[in-house]
This record gives C-alpha cells, structure tokens and sequence, in this order.
C-alpha cells in the first residue's frame, strides 16, 4: 500500500514546483496598462497628456566589470506631461571582457544605482533590464531581495527572457510585482515562442502572466487578444514615438 | 547584448577553432536559444571580406549597407579609388565600431565605460591628504530626465597628472600643494552652492597663481557660469608664460560652443576663433582638439550642409586627410539628421518639414534632398531609397556608380531595361562594379524569362574563386527558383555559411566560411510540408541528396505519423540484432498501438519537436505538379489535424494505458508522457498540464514502487 506520507510529500514537492499560484497585491495596481518604452534617443510625448499610458524610460545602464560598478546614464531628452506616470528603467550587465565578482561589495554599489534612478523626479516605479546568466543568477536574486528588503513599498518590475518564463522558470518566487516576458529579439527561439503563445500556453511564474513585451517592428499578432486586454503591454519602438503612431497602437492592443 | 539596439554587435575575436565553442557555452547561458548560420548579410560586406572590399573588390554592393560601406564602394566606383592610407582608415573605423574584418591593433577602442582618470585622482591625492575625497556625480540630470557630463573621466585624469608633476617638482608636503588639492576638492565636490577655490593671493608663487587661475576658471565652466569661465580662459590664454595658455584658448572656445548652443548667434564667433587657433602654428599642441571642435561647431551651424561638405571631400580623387574622422562623422552627422535630433539648431530645423506629425521621416527626405548638389551623397540617399530617380540621374549621369544604382533598382518592366543591360555586360570583369551588375542582371534575365542565360551568367558567377558566401547564396536562391524539378530544387538548397548569429544579435566570423554550407530552416520546413510523402521517399532513397538535409530521417518520421507502412518499410533499415521502436510499429497493426510505439519513441529519443506546420502564407512549391501539391497539403492537413505533438503523444500513451493497464511497457510510457510535457513548449496547447498531472497521477498511484515512478517526481 502507498504510504500517505510518501505520496503527500511528493505531492507537495509536486506542486510547489510545477506553479507558484501566491498572489499579493501588486505594488504596481495603479500603473497604467499600457506603456511606452522611451529608450535612448529624443522622445517628445507631451502628447500622452490625459491618456492612461504609462512611460518606462531608458535611465541608465550599469556594467559590472571585474569589482567595479560603471554607469552611464540616458542622454537623450525625454519631455512628458507631468500627469504621466514614469517608470525609470535602469539596464544591467556583466562585462564580457572583463567578468564581474558579483560580491556583496558590488551587489550595493548596484543597488545604489538602482535608488538613484528611482528617485529621478517623479518617477513612480522601477523596472531593471537584466538578462541575467546563469552565472549571475544568485546575484541578482540576492539583489532583488536587498532591493525588497530596502525599500518594501517599491514598485519593481522585472524584464523577463522568454525561456525565463516558459521552459526555465528560475524567476519563480522572485519578490518582483511582475516580470515582462519579452516577445522580441527572441534570437533562434522565437518561432517556438510565438507558437506557444499563439495557442494561448501560458507562462510558467505567475509574476509573468501580468505583463508582456513587445515591438512594433515584429510579430505581435500571437498574442491572445483576453492576454492583450488583461495584461499590462509594454511595447518598444526603434524610433521616436509619434502621436500618430501610438494612438494606432492603442487601438490595435485594444481590439 | 541589448535587445535595444538593432544594429548592435560586440565584437568577437575571429578564432576560428573557438567560435562554435563559444557559442554553444553562450547558448547553454541563454537557456536553449541556440546559434544559427547566417546565408546573407544585408547591413555589410562578409566577414572575410572586408580588407578585398576596402582594395576595390566589392562583391556585391547592396543598398541596405550602412553608409560607410557605400562610401568605400562610391569612391571605387566612381574611379576615385581609396589609398592605402584611406584603406587602413576604414578599416580601423569598421573594427573600431563593429568589431568587424581583421582585428586592429591601432584602433582607438573608446571604452565608454572607464573610470580610470577618477581613480588615479584618488590614489595621487593621497600622498598629499588623507581620507577620501568627496566626489560628485560625473552627471547632472536636467529636467528632461537626460544627463550631461559635469566632470568626465577625462578631467580627473588631467587633474591627477598634473598633482604628480607638482608633487614631484615641490613634494608632497608643500603647503601650496596641499592648497592645490584643496581648492581642486572643491571643484571635484560638484556643490553648487559652494564658494569657489580662492584666488591665489600676492603672496603665492607664480606656477600656484597660474594654476588657481585654471582652478578657477575651469570651477566656473562646470558650474555652467560660461561667461565667466570664458574670459578666465582667455586671460589664461593671453599669458604664454603660463603651462596652461593652450589649453586655455581651446577651453575659452569651448566655453564659448557651449554658449552657443542656446544661443546660436554665437556660434560664428566660435567657428572664427577656432579658425584661428587652427591655424596658429604657436598653438600647435592643441590643433587636434581644436579641429575636432571646429568640426562639432560647423555640424551645429549647419548639419546639411556640413554632411554635403564632408561627402564632397570624401569622394573627391586623390588622397583624402584624416579619412578615418571624415568617415566617422559624416556617418555620424547624417545619423543625427535623420533621427531628428533635438540638437539641430533651430535655424536649420525650420527647413523640416513637419508633416503628419512625423518630422523624423519628413527630416529624411527633407534634409536628404538638401543634400542635393554633392553627389556621392545623393547616390547614396537614391541608392539606399526606393531608386525612383536611379534611372533619370544615369540617364543625366552615364557613370558607373549611376549605372549600379539604376541596374539595382530596375524591373523587368522597366522600359530602358534592353539599354541597361546592355550597358552593364559591357563592364570589364576586372571593374569594381562587376559582381554587383552581373548579379542583377542575372537577376533581370530571370525575371525577363530568359532563362539559359539567367543560368549560364549565374553559374559563372558562382565558379568564380573566393566569391562572397552572401552573393553565392543569393544567386543559388535565385536558382532555386528557376529549378525544373524537385530533384534539382533539392540540390540547390545547401547554401554557403556566411555567418552564425546566436539570439539574433551575435554575428561571429564563422570556420572557414567559403567551405561550410548548411541549409536553411525555412527550406527545411518547406521539405517538411509542401513534398508529398511519395515523392520525398524518392528523395531520400536518391543517393546524390545531400547528407545535409537529413532527408531519410524526415520522410521516415513522416511515413509513420500518416501511417504509411509501404513508406515506412521502404526508408526503415531494420537491423536484426537490434530491432527498434520502427520495427515494433511495423509488427503493431492496432493504429491505437501505432500511436503508443511513437509517443513511446518520442520519449525515449526526448524528441520533443512539433509536428511539421505548414509556415505561414506559404504557396506551394513550383516544381510540384498541381496532383503532388495537393497530395502534399492533404497530408499536412491530416498531420495537423493530430493536433499539438506532445498532447498527440500523451493521449495516445494515456488511452493505450486504458486499454492495455497490464502492458508492461506502461510505467515507462507514462514516464514518457510527463518528461514529454517538461518541455513541450511550443508543442502543447493549454490541455498539456492536465495531460501532465493524469499521467503522473496514473504512474504513482498505479505503480509507486517501480522505478519509472521514483524517475518522475514532478509533473508540469
């Protein structure tokens, strides 16, 4: 006969691993479902004015280089509304030269980066851009939970490498209000993705079922149109945005 | 490696026998995304290729090349030639970018990242105050979230050299050193409210008066008192006595640019007196600088017109000064104009055109066109255009570069296209411009239907030795399309590797390049789906197909999922000693037990691959008969139907279970099923974890001892 306890057990483990349904409340309720990527060239989006579209904006970009933590910040003017609610994204990386020591040293030099960006003015919420190797993994879950343990009001958000959130899901149990599974520049993997999203198989970590990445220059037509409705959309465009052009793109996300 | 920047690329040693491992290392990092071969480069020449295409040996010259190539391929064109000089200049340019063609050892990599100015100040400071000092933000942020460079790593650096030459000359223990540092603590703090260093009084020696007057003025230009700091540095200048006069005058002009760029009335005066120092053979030590100022100071005043200049001296015959700069920031330059960049002052953004709300685009062609009247840039904005006007200016301009541009852009409806043609067989092979006018009119004699001389131009082309792997492959594509049965459209899919790209953004030198082929994965699908069963049997049983095509193993996977035992006993090659999961399916009648010994195999081999899909707004193949097309899309319909693989695999292993519980291939099997589901991926559907949890379910409640079971500790 099964020992109860042997199958609970499993059971269990079972569970814990094939999904995390926990469910707190987003720090990140209020922010609007449909944002803007501004990344690093001029972008005049005064014309956001009144509307419910959020901007996450290029802040900085850090690299990890041997002990040493280097930033180079957006040098590209941004002008917005002051109603329009600003995300500061702040882009990181190891060093490929030169790879870093991801010690505790660096984790804060880091993390003081990170609050720096989000206390530019009015900025509401925080997203970090890091596609993270395995190598650096533990790091920046370490990181994520300074952050956490820090500052625990804080809106973080989280970019998310496709194969993160389907077929290798460390990004499980990360205390980040969302992590956006990004449907571009997805490299050799991308026909596997689209299919997979096409046919509606959702991701792995809950923190990933909130949000979504995409492009206007790629394929966005995969996208269940209930996932478009109810997630927040995060889109990048290689160009400045245009009156024009966001308002078709609000339409298209909203049929 | 950002997602964010298209045309981004990091640079990566050519060696040879490492790449493959390193992508493959990098591809593990990056969780399943694997490396993929590159048949055509679009944006730049092939790897391999750049030092040919610098001498003249162009290849082909496509329109989507970035602008530095196509000023190279103009000036050859064009009969203007690059010298060796101009050769090495470009070169460097490219790897300096890019990381592209030979590695460079007199490039001047600009790490944007290094902070080494700011640690030397630190460890030099020390021997003559202790502590740390405080260090304000290299940056400020101005309202418009964007930062500007208050006191670069450059500064630091300057100020660090010049405390070890005053150390060294007085000791660290001089009390007018140690006011030095602390009047240079004050700069460094970035207070904005502090007071400044104080003057030097009556009493300090000369070389510490000279110095605090430098302190000070440049304290003001940091502080954004620009005025101030300009008449510090003129004074500074006008005293030739003092170390710093040169860079006073340069920095008096500096201060005087960054006036200027909010009020532009100023910047004549600026450009003038940068003339002037230019041409000061007393202020030789700061020429360079100064040029390079005088270059930003002309782009300001005028972006189109200073991008028309430099294109003008770019092309002009004979050796062109300084061609590494002119390339770099006549690239640079147009950049900028077409981005829409707020820094175009406003007398020259009054020229754009604001139209439909998108003055980038109108910018475009508004400041293109104000490139008009410099020549080598109107090719380039027409040659990497639609090439509307290509024929008119050959028309106008009979010249070689007009002859490639309006050949490139040409139809085979286009009316002069008898006279183009004829025009470009004309060009000696030897001609820079050979390769890219024998393409296309191989190109244009296909289109025209004539199709032996299509043929005949297109195979003398490819036996030409050292040809670029890119245009190699764009005519083989074009022979594909010309084939005249399947066989010979089979033959022509291998292609040439021209590159690797690992997660779309990575393109590495590959092995060898001209000498690996591999095919290309929408040929495959292609294979996959629109050949009927029949006819790919026949392929693969051809001994003349190429190995890389894996064509048995195809047409026997598909032989299987239609079901068709003729096929399957034709392609399988059973061995007796070993029989296998092929053979037990030819032994198995019960199309429900067929199913099992795949799903089965599908496991065992963690052959987790979808069943073929037909791609997209695919036609089918032209070399097909209409019967075989449609026997093809029957049977793609037929495989479809069976819906997502590992669903297929799993249902079939869970109604086998229902039907047959004693089998004792059964533990396994639901095994199978669940490792099947881990990461099925693009292969399931949302039915999958069900699929998942019942067969885990089955396996621990109806076997929990067996060692299938304690394999399977999770379902997903």
């Amino acid at each position: 006969m099964t020992s109860l306890r042997t199958l609970g057990a499993g059971a269990l483990v079972a569970l814990a691993l094939c999904s995390c349904h926990r469910k707190e409340p987003s720090r990140l309720k209020a922010f609007p479902m449909r944002v803007l990527w501004a990344w690093e060239e001029p972008q005049d989006l005064r014309f956001l004015k009144g509307r419910n579209v959020g901007v996450a904006f290029y802040a900085k970009h850090v690299l990890l280089r041997g002990d040493r933590v280097l930033m180079r910040p957006r040098v590209a003017p941004l002008r917005v509304d002051e109603g329009t609610p600003l995300m500061a994204v702040v882009r990181v990386d190891g060093d490929a030269r030169e790879s870093p020591v991801l010690d505790a040293a660096q984790r804060e030099a880091l993390l003081r980066e990170l609050e720096d960006a989000f206390a530019l003015r009015r900025v509401v919420a925080l997203q970090i851009d890091f596609d993270a190797r395995v190598s650096e993994r533990a790091f920046y879950r370490d990181l994520l939970w300074d952050l956490r343990k820090r500052h625990p009001q804080l809106p973080v958000s989280i970019t998310a490498l496709a194969s993160w959130c389907l077929d290798d899901p460390w990004i499980r149990n990360l205390p980040v209000d969302e992590a956006v599974p990004m449907l571009f520049r997805m490299g050799g993997g991308a026909t596997k993705v689209r299919a997979q999203v096409r046919q509606g198989r959702d991701f792995h970590a809950d923190s990933a079922r909130n949000a979504l990445g995409l492009s206007t220059d790629e394929p966005r037509d995969m996208v269940p149109a209930d996932w478009r409705r109810s997630r927040r959309v995060y889109v990048f465009q290689g160009r400045p945005w245009t009156e024009e052009n966001v308002a078709s793109l609000l339409q298209e996300l909203d049929r | 490696m950002s997602r964010w920047n298209l045309l981004a690329r990091r640079a990566v040693p050519a060696v040879a026998a490492l790449v493959l491992i390193l992508v493959a290392d990098r591809a593990l990092e990056a969780c399943g995304f694997s490396s993929e071969p590159v048949f055509v480069h679009t944006l730049f020449p092939d790897h391999g290729h750049f030092e040919a295409y610098a001498k003249g040996d162009l290849g082909l010259v496509q329109p989507t090349f970035a602008r530095s190539y196509l000023v190279v391929a103009y000036r050859h064109l064009s009969g203007a030639g690059m010298d060796d000089q101009a050769q090495q200049d470009a070169l460097r340019l490219w790897w300096e970018r890019e990381g592209f063609g030979p590695e460079r050892k007199d490039a001047v990599k600009r790490d944007r990242w290094e902070d080494g100015g700011r640690n030397r100040w630190k460890a030099i400071r020390k021997q003559v105050v202790e502590g740390e000092p405080k260090l304000a933000s290299p940056y400020s942020w101005d309202a418009n979230y964007a930062a500007t460079a208050q006191l670069g790593d450059p500064v630091f650096a300057k100020a660090a050299e010049t405390l070890e030459a005053r150390i060294k000359s007085h000791g660290a223990k001089d009390p007018w050193v140690l006011s030095w540092v602390k009047g240079q603590d004050e700069i460094f703090s970035g207070e904005k409210t502090r007071s400044l260093p104080e003057a030097a009084p009556a009493i300090a020696p000369a070389w510490f008066k000279q110095d605090r007057a430098y302190q000070l003025a440049a304290a003001r230009f940091h502080l954004g008192q620009l005025a101030e700091a300009k008449a510090g540095f003129a004074a500074i200048a006008a005293d030739r006595s003092s170390p710093w006069s040169d860079l006073g005058a340069y920095l008096a002009a500096r201060a005087g640019l960054r006036e200027a760029a909010k009020d532009p009335a100023k910047l004549s005066a600026v450009r003038s007196s940068l003339e002037a120092l230019v041409k000061d053979p007393k202020r030789a030590a700061i020429h360079t600088d100064a040029k390079a100022m005088l270059d930003r100071a002309t782009y300001l005043a005028d972006p189109p017109k200073y991008v028309a200049a430099l294109g003008a001296r770019l092309s002009a015959k004979g050796a062109v000064a300084d061609f590494h700069d002119a390339l770099d920031n006549y690239t640079y330059a147009w950049d900028r104009i077409i981005d829409g960049s707020l820094e175009i002052p406003d007398a020259s953004r009054s020229s754009l055109v604001e139209k439909d709300g998108e003055p980038v685009r109108e910018a475009r062609a508004t400041h293109s066109r104000g490139l008009v009247g410099e020549e080598m840039s109107d090719w380039i904005r027409i040659y990497t255009g639609h090439g509307e006007e290509a024929l008119a200016r050959w028309r106008r301009t009979p010249t070689l570069p007009w002859l490639v541009a309006a050949l490139a852009h040409a139809g085979a409806k286009d009316p002069e296209i008898s006279k183009l043609l004829e025009s470009a067989a004309k060009v000696d092979a030897k001609s820079p411009a050979f390769l890219t006018l024998a393409y296309h009119r191989a190109r244009l004699l296909s289109e025209l239907g004539r199709i032996p001389e299509a043929d005949r131009l297109t195979a003398e082309l490819q036996a030409r030795p050292g040809l670029p792997p890119t245009l190699f492959n764009l005519l083989r594509q074009s022979q594909q399309k010309r084939a005249k049965d399947l066989k010979a459209w089979i033959g022509l899919l291998p292609q040439k590797i021209a590159g690797i790209t690992e997660a779309g953004n990575i393109n590495t030198d590959p092995p060898e390049p001209t000498q690996m082929e591999d095919v290309d994965s929408a040929d495959i699908s292609r294979l996959q789906t629109l050949v009927p069963l029949d006819a790919l049997k026949d392929a693969a049983l051809d001994p003349a197909s190429s190995k890389l095509l894996g064509l048995p193993a195809m047409a026997l996977e598909k032989a299987l999922l239609a079901g068709r035992e003729d096929l399957v006993k034709a392609l399988h090659k059973p061995d007796p000693k070993k029989p296998d999961e092929v053979d037990a399916w030819l032994a198995e009648q019960e199309p429900a037990g067929r199913a099992f010994i795949l799903a089965l195999r599908a496991g065992r081999a963690r052959n987790r691959a979808c069943f073929p899909k037909t791609p997209e707004k695919e036609p089918g193949l032209p070399v097909l008969s209409k019967a075989q097309q449609e026997a093809a899309a029957k049977e793609q319909a037929a495989i479809e139907a069976l819906g997502p693989s590992v669903d297929q695999h799993c249902k079939a292993i869970l109604a086998f279970e229902a039907a047959h519980p004693d089998d004792p291939r059964i533990p396994e099997a639901l095994h199978q099923a669940v490792q099947l589901t881990r990461t099925g991926g693009a292969c399931g559907s949302e039915e999958t974890t069900k699929l998942s949890k019942r067969a885990f379910q089955l396996l621990h409640k109806r076997f929990p001892k067996d060692p299938w079971a304690r394999k399977t500790p999770y379902h997903y």
